[in-house]
């Protein structure tokens, strides 16, 4: 076994509905029954992420009130009916386990939609939070992965202070290539305000998010569009994975629990094994 | 793995004809085929083997935990958990149940029927650490596909406690399709 040691990846684009929360989840998946230890963390007040991995849980989630990567930003736990002052939180008590989408070896600090007023709320929040966070358990981790949300905010940087690699997940469409320029911006941009931080992007994968792009459906559309993809990536001297991720229905299902007719979902390893190799670690 | 052959097949086709011609010889092919194409193999009639079978008796979860020989501070949540499995509230259905053997590395039940999947699963779920047999319990994990409806409801309720009325906007967004591509909206 050689790896190069644990490694926080964010998964990108400045784009919705490209198969970020799908990418996260099924990698986290992946690495968890690969035996590696797995954090998931949900940046994006949709919760895509957490509802996935939480399925039915969520509901109860919600009505205990329970701590989320809100209140790891706030820094304390509001009172709730059993507690009647404000309390310490402790970074354990937001972390879900054993969920039946991430399994025994993954871990996740789930999201709230109401994240975004929150944060709008501080006066100045902290974008070195989540940073800390993991530093304080590095050891628990063989890899932590970060959903994050499809624009641009002070939540993306707070994505980049953790991140040593970010994943950008594209669908093979026109208009595919709008946001490279942006993130590549925003990632110099980054760069340039923390020179001491080493963040890059560790690769494109094109993921087949619609039937549209399935077999001849896509036609010289979907074609053009994968070499504007790899034309722009080599632009930016980023990495584009050899194996795309299919389209299949099965994605969708296994999003909310259902495991029954994975279909060509079952081929999600391909890329998975890829991704790892790429950034030097085994599973 | 057949359906990996048939795709390294099928590229191997794509690339030598391109995608084009093989779609269409694909689609040729699907019109020449009778309206009923069988899918599979059909089963042979009158399986003797089956019918001389003699039907056996159903062994339910918890008669089986039941019989188990399992220390006492753990039976109890044992048996609540195979009343769930009755109940069809814990892993209602066998794709779940391939789903936990995969998670805990346990090999698949042989047997395609949850019935038949009982003894691999309760002799699994009886040497974990009670404290995670309690957790899967109190959690109600392992309970099948999520169920929107009442998760959306769930959303709504936070939101309108925590944000007001119009928190609900955004969690309709949850689960969304993907919009469908200009050309195939209707816009010609
Ligand atoms: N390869 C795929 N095949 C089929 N559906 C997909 C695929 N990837 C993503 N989807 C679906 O597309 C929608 C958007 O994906 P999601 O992962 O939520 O994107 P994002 O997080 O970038 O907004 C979801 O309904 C998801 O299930
Ligand atoms: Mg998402």
């Amino acid at each position: 076994m050689t790896s190069d040691g644990p490694v926080c990846i964010s998964v990108i684009n400045m784009k919705g509905g490209v198969g970020k929360t799908t990418v996260a989840a099924l990698l986290g998946r992946h690495a968890s029954l690969a035996g590696l230890k797995v954090l998931a963390i949900d940046l994006d007040p949709q919760a895509n992420l957490s509802q996935a991995f939480m399925g039915d849980q969520y509901k109860q989630f919600l009505a205990d009130k329970k701590p989320s990567i809100v209140e790891l930003f706030n820094g304390f736990r509001p009172p709730t009916p059993t507690t009647r002052l404000p309390t310490s939180i402790d970074v354990e008590d937001v972390m879900v386990s054993n969920t039946s989408l991430g399994g025994r070896n993954l871990k996740l600090i789930p999201s709230r939609f109401d994240f975004s007023d929150q944060l709008i709320d501080a006066v100045r929040p902290d974008q070195r939070v989540l940073a800390n966070v993991i530093a304080d358990s590095s050891e628990d981790w063989d890899i932590v992965l970060i959903d994050c949300a499809p624009t641009e905010s002070i939540l993306t940087r707070v994505a980049y202070q953790a991140s040593r690699y970010v994943l950008v997940p594209v669908r093979p469409e026109y208009f595919a290539t709008i946001g490279f320029p942006l993130l590549k911006d925003s990632l110099d941009d980054f760069k340039g305000r923390n020179r001491g931080h080493t963040i890059e992007v560790a690769g494109i994968v094109i993921n087949n998010s619609s039937y549209h792009y399935s077999g001849n459906r896509g036609g010289p559309e979907r074609r053009r569009s994968t070499i504007e993809i790899k034309r722009e990536g080599q632009k930016n001297e980023w990495h584009i994975f050899e194996q795309e991720i299919p389209f299949s229905r099965g994605f969708p299902k296994i999003m909310r629990g259902d495991f029954s007719h994975p279909g060509d979902a079952v081929f999600f390893p391909d890329f998975a094994r890829e991704f790892f190799e790429h950034i030097g670690l085994d599973s | 793995m057949k359906d990996r052959t048939l795709t390294d097949e099928l590229r191997l086709l794509v690339s030598r004809y391109g995608l084009d011609k093989v779609d269409v010889e694909l689609q040729r092919l699907v019109a020449r085929q009778p309206t009923t194409v069988t899918r599979s193999k059909p089963k042979p009639n009158g399986d003797v083997s089956r019918k001389a079978r003699r039907p056996r008796a159903r062994v339910k979860a918890p008669e089986y935990v039941a019989k188990m020989d399992i220390e006492g501070d753990r039976i109890a949540t044992l048996l609540a958990l195979a009343e769930r499995f009755e109940a069809k509230s814990f892993l209602p259905r066998c794709a779940d149940i391939r789903n936990f053997c995969h998670i805990h590395g346990i090999d698949e039940p042989a047997s395609k029927s949850r019935a038949g999947a009982i003894p691999r699963l309760f002799k699994h779920l009886a040497a974990m650490d009670p404290n995670d047999i309690q957790r899967l319990l109190d959690e109600n994990a392992f309970s099948g596909p999520a169920e929107l409806g009442p998760l959306a409801d769930a959303i709504r309720e936070h939101g309108r406690a925590a944000r007001g009325p119009n928190a609900v906007r955004e969690a309709s967004a949850t689960f969304r399709e993907p919009p469908l591509p200009q050309d195939e909206a209707g816009v010609s």
